[in-house]
């Protein structure tokens, strides 16, 4: 058996509207398990609490209630720059609107995870340009992003996910700002980095032929998981 | 990685960047302007009080300080010498003429007291008293190329270089020629006046009555030792440091609040940028780091276009002043900059904070 990355247990995410006592639940108690190696998505429609399942599973979010383990760690009893180290080395995130520092050029971008990491700038610069290559955009290294599409500046975000070499790249909606055929190529680099380089690959989609390409399906629907199903005939699957 | 992020956000809001740092430019400038003048004062001073270390001063009462532009009866002499407590008076003459500019005039007697304080003959002789001869000061002659046996002419007649000076320390004294007071009277035809009488005590312990004894019975002039010159300085320049200081203290606080404020705005534009540091795994430490150096750099940054600015200021004052008196010293520049890395790190830690608190994910829902 696979070993599990993520495990959440029970987890409840309740946001106060304003202090007034309206409470929402954008997750009412879920249980689910992540394990090494898969490619998932999870579906559901707007205000479903798909992206907080994201958000919690990467330790961007905190619950209020309920554990999350990351690899085999509960993440409740870490400490903030603990967090940090997990999301800098174990996570590569992957956003819809990119993210990227408009400053800095696709090389810079791609090393920051390194640099904050603590590596020297020279030696981050060469193994983005290393992952740029990988993901087709060697002809872009000093570009900016406002001088690049969006299919281009998102697969920079992919190789500044990948640059710490991590576990699993989580992509909320990755191709959610970008045309069909673009998307498609965006997506197609993340089956091949878990088909090649068996990476852990969740993401979250409203798209349900994109959800349809993985490998396992999981429905929100009103804070809960209303369904969770392996796709068994995807070409892709090994 | 810091560091070219913050430098890449200065290069995007250039005019920005110049109009955060306006505040502390102009508020360094000021203060190091004004300060010059405390440190410029105190570094004559002390050095007027190397040459005249254990001797009672007597100038003219009023004007100051100014030995230069003293003037004494010279009959006054016998009187002083009779003070009990007192070895010898000397006087010293100061004119300054159109074509070689100061002249010192002395007389033996005051070459005597004055020996003691390293003035020495660097080449040649001493001057003979009645004779046309001068010595120049060590600066004077290097200034001006001077070498021995060279002819100076002085209110119209020539007078032989015979000796030139040690350097003394005081750029009064190795700033000009040297002569005797009575060739000086001669040239001048002033026998009545002089600008100081310098007084030795007997033992240095009598300095302090002799000083008071002149000052109580005479009005037309005035006596210090060097102790109570020192400290009548330090009185007149502590009411300039007070004036900096409130200055200073005003400029700081007006370009620490400009600062901050700029800084929160500039935080909460870049939610995202930030957001995106922390989601990809920064830590709260490296954010504030980040944003803290942001608002140090600014502050290093206009104070150094401050203390650039303020040479201007203290030339300035100099063009005012009889003699240069503002100096900006490295004592004076290092206090910009503490000060000026003080104020970034005040205005900046608040919004560094805010910075550092910022929900990841309410920063990259932000559009």
């Amino acid at each position: 058996m696979k070993e599990i990355l993520f495990r959440l247990e029970n987890v409840w995410k309740t946001y106060k509207m304003m202090g007034k006592g309206i409470e929402t639940h954008a997750l009412r108690g879920v249980s689910v398990d992540v394990k090494k190696g898969e490619y998932v998505a999870i579906i559901g429609p707007s205000g479903s609490g798909k992206s907080t399942l994201m958000h919690v599973m990467g330790c961007l979010d905190t619950p209020n209630k309920g554990n999350v383990y990351v690899d085999g760690k509960e993440t409740s009893v870490l400490s903030e720059d603990d967090l940090a180290k997990i999301r800098r080395r174990k996570i590569g995130f992957v956003f819809q609107s990119y993210n990227l520092i408009q400053g800095l050029t696709a090389a810079e971008n791609v090393a920051l995870p390194m640099r904050l990491d603590g590596v020297g700038k020279k030696e981050a610069i060469k193994r983005a340009e290393r992952y740029l290559l990988r993901v087709g955009l060697e002809h872009r290294l000093t570009h900016k992003p406002n001088q690049m599409s969006g299919g281009e500046q998102q697969r920079v975000a992919i190789a500044r996910s990948l640059i710490n070499d991590p576990e699993a790249i989580l992509g909320d909606e990755p191709t959610g700002n970008l045309d069909t055929k673009s998307g498609l190529s965006v997506i197609k680099l993340l089956e091949e980095l878990h088909v090649k380089e068996k990476k852990t690959v969740v993401i979250v989609t409203h798209d349900s032929r994109l959800a349809a390409r993985a490998d396992r399906e999981i429905h929100i629907k009103d804070g809960n998981i209303d369904q969770d199903r392996t796709n068994h005939n995807n070409s892709h699957s090994h | 990685m810091i560091v070219d992020m913050v430098l890449m956000e200065f290069g995007r809001h250039k005019l920005r960047t110049l109009l955060t740092m306006l505040g502390i430019v102009i508020g360094i400038f000021l203060v190091t302007s004004v300060q010059s003048i405390s440190e410029g004062v105190t570094y004559y001073v002390n050095d007027q009080i190397a040459i005249t270390s254990g001797l009672v001063t007597v100038i003219e009462s009023g004007g100051g300080y100014n030995v230069q532009s003293s003037e004494i009866d010279y009959s006054l002499m016998g009187e002083l010498e009779s003070i009990g407590g007192v070895d010898k008076v000397a006087v010293v003459k100061f004119m300054s003429f159109d074509d070689i500019g100061r002249v010192t005039g002395t007389t033996p007697e005051s070459e005597d007291i004055l020996k003691g304080v390293n003035i020495g003959i660097e080449e040649g002789r001493g001057a003979i008293e009645g004779a046309y001869e001068v010595e120049v000061g060590y600066s004077y002659a290097k200034n001006n190329g001077i070498t021995l046996g060279d002819t100076l002419k002085i209110n119209g007649s020539d007078f032989e270089v015979v000796g030139i000076m040690q350097e003394s320390g005081d750029s009064d004294l190795d700033g000009s020629v040297i002569m005797f007071l009575d060739v000086m009277q001669e040239l001048t035809g002033d026998y009545d006046t002089v600008s100081l009488f310098m007084i030795k005590p007997v033992s240095p312990a009598d300095a302090d009555f002799i000083e008071q004894t002149i000052n109580e019975e005479y009005d037309d002039i005035q006596a210090a030792t060097d102790k109570s010159i020192q400290e009548s300085v330090g009185e007149m320049l502590s009411q300039l440091n007070i004036m900096t200081f409130a200055l200073g203290g005003i400029a700081s606080l007006i370009s620490a609040i400009v600062i901050m404020n700029v800084m929160i705005m500039s935080v909460r534009e870049r939610r995202r940028m930030i957001g995106t540091i922390k989601a990809i795994g920064g830590t709260d430490r490296q954010v504030i780091s980040m944003i803290l150096l942001e608002a140090v750099a600014l502050s290093v940054m206009g104070a150094a276009i401050g203390v650039v600015l303020s040479f201007g200021g203290a030339a300035f004052i100099n063009s005012f002043m009889p003699r240069p008196m503002a100096i900006i010293t490295p004592r004076l520049i290092a206090i910009g900059f503490l000060l000026a890395i003080s104020i970034g790190v005040i205005s900046g830690i608040t919004p560094a904070r805010q910075a550092a608190k910022m929900d990841p994910i309410e920063a990259l829902r932000y559009e």
